[in-house]
């Protein structure tokens, strides 16, 4: 008769039984991951430099406001800001930019180079040159008061030579662009 | 003792072949001056040689091997190449100077560049040499003489030598430029009916003839040489097409581009109803006139880009708007800074190179020029406008030439309205536009072509 108990057999069964082990293992549910706390970034009130047309629109008109904005980034102070210049001046200064209710354009900000997205409707202002330079002048004065080199246009997210047919806005526009 | 001898003997034949050798590849450097400027030559077999480099401003050298084509001053040499420099500096070898075949020096290789012997070239190209000096005979207006004929009329020049020379057409002006060319200055007249009489005048150190081509009139340039003459033939009349390059004749055929922008709200179109009046104006009088916009609507921005390009004026015309704007009267934004083409900024200051890059891209003072014409003659009619350098204008900064645009007025406030609305702003406006215009595109033409049109 064979024997049963051979160094061979209890390899084998070592094998056999750590193979069962590793299955099991590798079988055992994920376990669920834990969301990361929820963390709100602090509302805080930052104050901002706001350019506006004068009533002949061929200067700038400054007001400075305050400015609600969640966290310290400058892209959501930039949009907040920019929230700002669309509802217009506030102490009967200047003049806003664009009419009352008109959508606000969309600003990003890589490094010292802002991108502002012009909404489709603002195609529609019908403005002169005047008029047309003073909104492409104010949001960059506006956007460049604190920091940033340069402000790129686009207009409806695509970029465009001009948006009413006057100003060229094929390159970014600094400062010495929208000088009084 | 035999062998001894043997050895001596080959050492001998070994040094004198060695010395032989050497004695073949000897040369020695010798200062030449050349056309007036002092460079170096070397000297084989008694004969002063000159590199090909150093003949390069001189001549032109074309290495063809186993011969060297030498052209220059009216004259063609053929030499050919004797690598064996001892050989090339006897006058065993027979050379090519222009039709005549003759015994002379040729050209060898030392050191694997091309030599050329001054003697043999001087002979050929009717230069002055000898020893360490080798001339140019002055490039001169010898001979001067005409031929009237059916369809052309013909102008003759007899040179002493091969000059350069360009020719620069602009307007209807002929300008024929012979470099470093001797001409006595004087005016000429033929018996021609296209070309009545020409002028030659000298300046810095150039000689220029100048002629009026004739409405239609072409040219047409050859040159002939001869053994020891040079002729420079000029055919002028409407027997020739006038294949003068398109920028040149731009002058003549401005395009003037008027650019209304849309109405915007109330009844009546105000840029576009002074666009109307102004084109009209302006092509009743001859001149080509193009506007951007009709009532049925208005070209894409990519043609009213192209247009603008293609101007010599372009006038872009608008009413001022905008939400409680206290603001009246007519003001001209002028353009000012960098143009967004950047060809119009590589060109702008660049005039003073070539009369072709001032008819192509104008200077930065056109628009200037014809701002204030018209704002002088707005002034005459009672029209009071301002005048505003705006920065980054898109279609003015494609234009080359005089671009500006013109806002009429602004509608929202009521003294403006009732102004813009009545025809006889319209026509006053219009007026100046024209008129303004006009003459300013006379005065640019004049000024490129020398003579009026």
């Amino acid at each position: 008769m064979r024997r049963l108990i051979t160094p061979f057999n209890l390899v084998g069964l070592l094998l056999l039984v750590a193979s069962l082990f590793v299955r099991e293992w590798v079988s055992r549910p994920p376990t669920s991951p834990t969301p990361p706390p929820l963390q709100l970034e602090l509302v805080q009130p930052l104050p901002v430099t706001l350019y506006f047309s004068n009533d002949k629109v061929d200067g700038f008109v400054k007001e400075n406001r305050t400015v609600s904005v969640e966290g310290k980034s400058p892209g959501k102070l930039a949009q907040a800001a920019l929230v700002a210049w669309a509802r217009g001046p506030l102490n009967g200064k200047g003049l806003r930019d664009v009419p009352q209710g008109s959508a606000v354009p969309d600003v990003w900000v890589r490094g010292v180079h802002f991108y502002v997205n012009l909404p489709t409707s603002y195609t529609q202002f019908n403005y002169g040159v005047s008029g047309e330079r003073m909104v492409i002048c104010s949001l960059t004065r506006t956007l460049l008061e604190q920091s940033g080199k340069d402000v790129l246009f686009l207009v409806g997210s695509q970029s465009s030579p001009t948006l009413l047919g006057h100003m060229d806005l094929t390159r970014p526009y600094t400062k010495a662009d929208c000088a009084d | 003792m035999n062998l001894r001898a043997d050895l001596r003997l080959r050492a001998a034949l070994l040094a004198a072949l060695l010395l032989l050798g050497v004695a073949g590849a000897q040369y020695a450097y010798s200062k030449l001056m050349l056309g007036g400027q002092e460079t170096q030559a070397i000297v084989l077999g008694g004969a002063e040689y000159a590199a090909q480099g150093t003949l390069s401003g001189v001549v032109q050298v074309s290495r063809q091997d186993p011969y060297v084509v030498v052209q220059g001053l009216g004259h063609e040499l053929i030499l050919p190449i004797d690598q064996d420099a001892e050989r090339a500096a006897t006058t065993f070898n027979t050379v090519q100077l222009d039709n005549t075949r003759l015994n002379a020096r040729t050209a060898t290789l030392v050191n694997g560049e091309l030599y050329l012997p001054l003697d043999t070239l001087a002979r050929g190209l009717g230069a002055d040499y000898k020893t360490g000096a080798f001339s140019l005979p002055a490039a001169a207006l010898t001979n001067v003489s005409s031929r009237a004929g059916k369809d052309t009329d013909r102008i003759v020049l007899d040179f002493s030598r091969d000059p350069q020379y360009a020719v620069n057409v602009v307007g209807n002006t002929l300008t024929l430029i012979l470099k470093g060319v001797n001409a006595n200055p004087q005016t000429y007249a033929t018996r021609g009916a296209f070309v009545p009489s020409f002028t030659v005048t000298s300046a810095s150190g150039n000689a220029r003839l100048g002629l009026t081509l004739g409405s239609g009139a072409g040219y047409r340039l050859f040159k002939v040489v001869r053994p020891g003459s040079v002729r420079l033939v000029l055919d002028i009349g409407p027997g020739l097409p006038r294949n003068v390059a398109a920028l040149t004749d731009a002058p003549r055929a401005p395009l003037i581009v008027l650019d209304p922008a849309p109405k915007g709200g109330g009844s009546l179109d105000i840029p576009l109803e002074v666009a109307r009046a102004t084109g009209e104006l302006l092509s009743k009088s001859g001149w080509q006139v193009k506007l951007t916009r009709s009532a049925a609507g208005r070209l894409p921005i990519a043609e009213r880009e192209k247009l603008a390009r293609q101007s010599q004026v372009f006038v872009t015309l608008s009413l001022g708007r905008f939400p409680g704007a206290n603001r009246q009267g007519i003001t001209l934004y002028q353009p000012v800074g960098e143009q967004n083409a950047q060809v119009i900024n590589a060109y702008r200051d660049a005039a003073n190179v070539s009369p072709l890059i001032s008819a192509a891209v104008g200077d930065g003072g056109e628009t200037k020029r014809l701002s204030e014409l018209l704002l002088g003659e707005l002034g005459a009619r009672g029209l009071k406008a301002g005048a505003q350098p705006v920065p980054r204008l898109y279609l003015a900064g494609q234009a080359p030439h005089a671009a500006f645009e013109l806002e009429l007025g602004w509608p929202q406030n009521a003294g403006d309205l009732a102004n813009l609305i009545t025809p006889q702003r319209t026509g006053k406006v219009a007026d100046a536009l024209a008129l303004s215009v006009a003459t300013f595109l006379k005065a640019r033409a004049a000024n490129l072509s020398g003579s009026g049109q």
